[in-house]
């Protein structure tokens, strides 16, 4: 069989399934030669060569690609039709060059892509470029190539080969989405709030572990000073959240959905600060944000403590303190203010309140306040309120505000319960008055055994011997005398000189110590002193008219009653000259005792009212120590009186 | 003779009487003691006529003793002698059986005198008791009072007026230092007296009479 020139004819048996090459050759014999050789293997192959040619074509179009194959030896370029179209030039209208290509590249680019390329040729490994290119209609675009580099059996190379393809989209994409993140990202970082991305990190089970930052602003880093968080896994880095309940908290946000956040006082790695903090849920992560609230928490702590301070004190004190707004007409209260007048805490307050709890005998005082109030004056006023039964004793002070304009804004006031202070000074003043009386007590009793101790002396010493002089004067009588009547009247008037004598001891000694009193009681004690006291021209009445059932005067106050109204009496005699009547009284009420004395005299000498003698001094300053009361003055139809009122207690203590 | 027995608790005064009564024949001194008790102790052993009795005494004083004489000596006689002038004591003395009293300021004769009657029988006080007695018997009825012209006294006259502004007894009785109940007193004896039956009588009689201030 000899090839001939003759072009061999093709033939496809679908029954076989089989292309058959035939050939024809003149054979000798002036016949033909038919050749034919089963080429189905070589037709198929070929087809599927063409198929993938005009596939790739079709790719090339479609995806907007092209490729090149460069033969380095040669310098030769193969360019596709897609080169051709990535250019916006009709394919293969003209011979694409490397010149064409480069001339219509980015100038940045060009050398860049030959370093590229260099690169590859040197290392032989696969390469990838991108290469900006102005269209021929004048659009920018950029290219993306990925190549691969060919060398022959001496490892040297031999040719380039690359995929170029169109990726101005996407880049615009990228770029696009590069710049948003960046605009996130600045937004994040000017944010003056520690922000954070946060990845769930899950073991087998599904249950979070730890949260993996993935995104990190720059408020965070320098809150943390670390700019190397990214990445981190947060509750290694920093395992005080677990104490202090946020990761329990950040559980809890992915797990519901739900934002969550809480204020929190954070004393760990070196952290010792308030911070306050949102978690809200993104995918299987949390956006976290941080604040520290230090400052405001310092702040707000400080007054708290301000507020829990005057809280306190005004508890301690019984102190309330209210505003009073006179445009509104509204009051607000302290809680002491509502603890003053036992009133819920927060309830309703008016300036009527006062009027509601106010003493009957205050009402005009507190109606007057409020008024004042209304009014928007000052004031500083004691009011006795009835709280709860029981009564107190409240001093209340206050002041006007003017706004900026000078005008009356508010009346702002403190109310303090003095009920306490004033218990203690009526407790002090009852004590002070039980010291004097017991002073006064002492004094008298002092007195008492004194003056017991000369009557005894004057009665049962001097009196006695005298008596017994007397006596023994007596023995030289008249018939042993006879002889001397010198002698006679000498002894007549020793022995009258003695009587006398004897005579004013006795009186002495009764006057110092009212025997009556001691045997017989006051009322028997004061009828002697105006039976004694009377003269012919001067008649004293007694009355006395003592309660049977109360019990008897304390003897201290019976003594007092007696010299009072031995003083009484003796003033009478003395000082009401030309009274023919005189009149003592005592008696006695449940609580008192009652003495008086009057007389028919010509009254008091001017100015002896205020000024009165040192016996009625005396009767003053006794009946001031006994806590009593003295009134003396003038009676409608003349003369003088003098009233005294003694308080009586178990005691005997003057009580306010 | 009577028997005479000194009880006084001051041995000076004891020894004064002595000697003074040793001088009368017709009084003999049996006995001294110096207080109740050491008399009745001797009495049943030396008895006497009349006992003369101090009354300030420690152990036993004159008033006791003379309650225990006139029990248990009802025939002994009692002169007190004393510096106590006071007259309820002297009544409650004399009252517990004591047939006279003698001021320890009395004369010789006096004494002597006040033991012999007493001896006899018969009661004794010394003159300066008798007198000063005497004294307030006279003042005890002097002229009345000058009444004034609705017969009323100076304190109702007061309370009128009281009653007349319109106080109540109560504060008449605060006013007046005194009790409600006194006030009262007065009121009635004030009605009594002017013959109103209630107090718009009594207060319109006051206008009408001029009787307020």
């Amino acid at each position: 069989m000899q090839p001939e020139a003759a072009a061999p004819y093709e033939v496809w048996l679908p029954n076989t399934q089989q292309w058959l090459s035939l050939r024809a050759a003149p054979n000798p014999a002036g016949g033909y030669w038919v050749f034919w050789d089963n080429v189905t293997a070589r037709k198929q192959a070929e087809a599927a060569q063409q198929r993938s040619s005009q596939l790739l074509l079709d790719i090339e179009a479609v995806a907007r690609t092209g490729s090149y194959d460069a033969d380095l030896a040669s310098g030769s370029f193969y360019f596709s039709d897609g080169m051709y179209r990535l250019f916006g030039v009709a394919p293969q209208a003209f011979v694409l060059t490397l010149e064409f290509i480069n001339a219509r590249s980015h100038p940045d680019d060009v050398a860049a892509v030959q370093q590229v390329l260099d690169e590859a040729v040197r290392t032989k490994l696969p390469y990838t470029y991108r290469r900006r290119i102005c269209r021929a209609d004048g659009e920018w675009r950029t290219l993306e190539a990925h190549g691969e580099v060919r060398a022959d059996a001496a490892s040297n190379v031999v040719r380039l080969r690359g995929l170029v393809q169109d990726i101005t989209e996407r880049v615009q994409a990228e770029q696009a989405l590069h710049e948003s993140r960046d605009l996130l990202q600045s937004v994040f970082d000017t944010s003056l709030i520690s922000m954070s991305v946060l990845y769930a990190v899950r073991d087998e089970a599904g249950q979070v572990q730890d949260f993996r930052l993935g995104l990190v602003n720059k408020e965070l880093e320098r809150e943390t000073g670390r700019p190397d968080l990214v990445g981190k896994f947060y509750a290694q880095e920093y395992p005080g959240i677990r104490q202090v309940g946020i990761f329990d908290l950040m559980l809890r946000a992915l797990a519901t959905g739900e934002p969550q956040g809480m204020d929190y006082f954070y004393d760990h790695e070196g952290f010792s600060r308030w911070f306050t903090c949102q978690f809200v849920k993104l995918g299987d992560g949390l956006v976290a944000t941080n604040l520290d609230i230090t400052a405001r928490k310092t702040a707000e702590q400080e007054r708290l403590k301000n507020l829990r301070l005057l809280e306190q004190a005004e508890a301690v004190a019984g102190l309330g303190s209210w505003d009073y707004d006179l445009l509104t007409s509204s009051m607000r209260w302290s809680d002491g203010m509502y603890h003053l007048f036992g009133l819920p805490v927060g309830s309703a307050v008016a300036p009527s309140h006062y009027l509601a709890a106010v003493l009957d005998e205050d009402r005009p005082k507190a109606t007057q306040l409020v008024h004042r109030l209304a009014a928007g004056e000052g004031f500083e006023e004691i009011l006795r309120l009835r709280v709860r039964e029981q009564l107190k004793t409240v001093r209340i002070k206050a002041v006007v505000v003017h706004d900026e304009a000078g005008q009356l804004a508010r009346v702002l006031g403190v109310d303090l319960d003095i009920s306490e202070l004033q218990r203690l000074e009526a407790d002090n003043l009852r004590l002070r008055l039980g010291q004097q009386h017991a002073l006064f007590e002492a004094v008298q009793a002092a007195q008492e055994a004194e003056r017991k101790r000369i009557a005894e002396g004057l009665h049962n010493g001097i009196g006695q011997i005298l008596y017994a002089t007397k006596l023994h004067l007596d023995r030289l009588h008249a018939p042993l005398l006879g002889a001397f009547p010198a002698l006679a009247a000498a002894r007549q008037e020793a022995d009258q000189l003695l009587s006398e004598a004897i005579r004013q001891t006795r009186a002495l000694s009764h006057e110092i110590i009212p025997m009556t009193l001691k045997d017989f009681g006051i009322a028997a004690a004061l009828q002697d002193i105006c039976r004694k006291m009377s003269t012919p021209q001067l008649r004293l009445h007694c009355q006395v008219a003592l309660d049977d059932e109360a019990a008897p005067l304390p003897a201290s106050l019976q003594t007092a009653l007696y010299y009072i109204a031995q003083e009484l009496t003796q003033n009478i005699a003395k000082h009401a000259l030309g009274a023919t009547d005189a009149s003592l009284e005592l008696e006695t009420m449940p609580g008192w005792v009652l003495l008086r004395a009057e007389d028919n005299g010509p009254g008091f000498a001017p100015g002896a009212a205020n000024s009165p003698g040192l016996g009625l001094r005396s009767i003053r300053d006794r009946v001031a120590l006994l806590g009593g009361q003295l009134q003396l003055g003038l009676v409608p139809t003349g003369g003088a009186y003098v009233r005294i009122r003694i308080p009586l207690t178990s005691t005997s203590i003057p009580t306010p | 003779m009577i028997r005479l027995f000194l009880v006084d608790d001051h041995a000076v005064l004891r020894y004064g009487l002595r000697s003074l009564f040793q001088q009368e024949a017709s009084i003999q001194v049996v006995g001294e003691a110096e207080n109740g008790l050491q008399l009745l102790a001797q009495l049943p052993t030396t008895p006497c006529d009349v006992v003369l009795l101090d009354l300030h005494m420690p152990e036993l004083d004159g008033l006791a003793t003379t309650q225990r004489l006139r029990a248990e000596f009802p025939d002994v006689k009692i002169l007190v002698l004393s510096m106590v002038d006071n007259e309820r004591a002297i009544g409650q003395v004399l009252a517990a059986g004591a047939s006279g009293y003698i001021l320890k300021n009395a004369t010789r004769d006096e004494m002597l005198v006040g033991v012999r009657a007493v001896a006899a029988g018969r009661r004794f006080l010394c003159s300066e008791l008798g007198l000063n007695v005497l004294d307030k018997f006279l003042i005890g009825a002097p002229e009345p009072p000058p009444k004034l012209v609705n017969g009323l006294s100076p304190r109702e006259q007061g309370i009128l007026q009281l009653v007349a502004d319109g106080l109540t007894t109560a504060q008449i009785a605060e006013k007046l230092f005194t009790s409600p109940r006194t006030v009262e007193t007065h009121r009635q004896n004030i009605m009594e007296k002017t013959g109103a039956k209630n107090t718009a009588a009594l207060v319109r009689a006051a206008v009408s009479q001029g009787w307020l201030a």
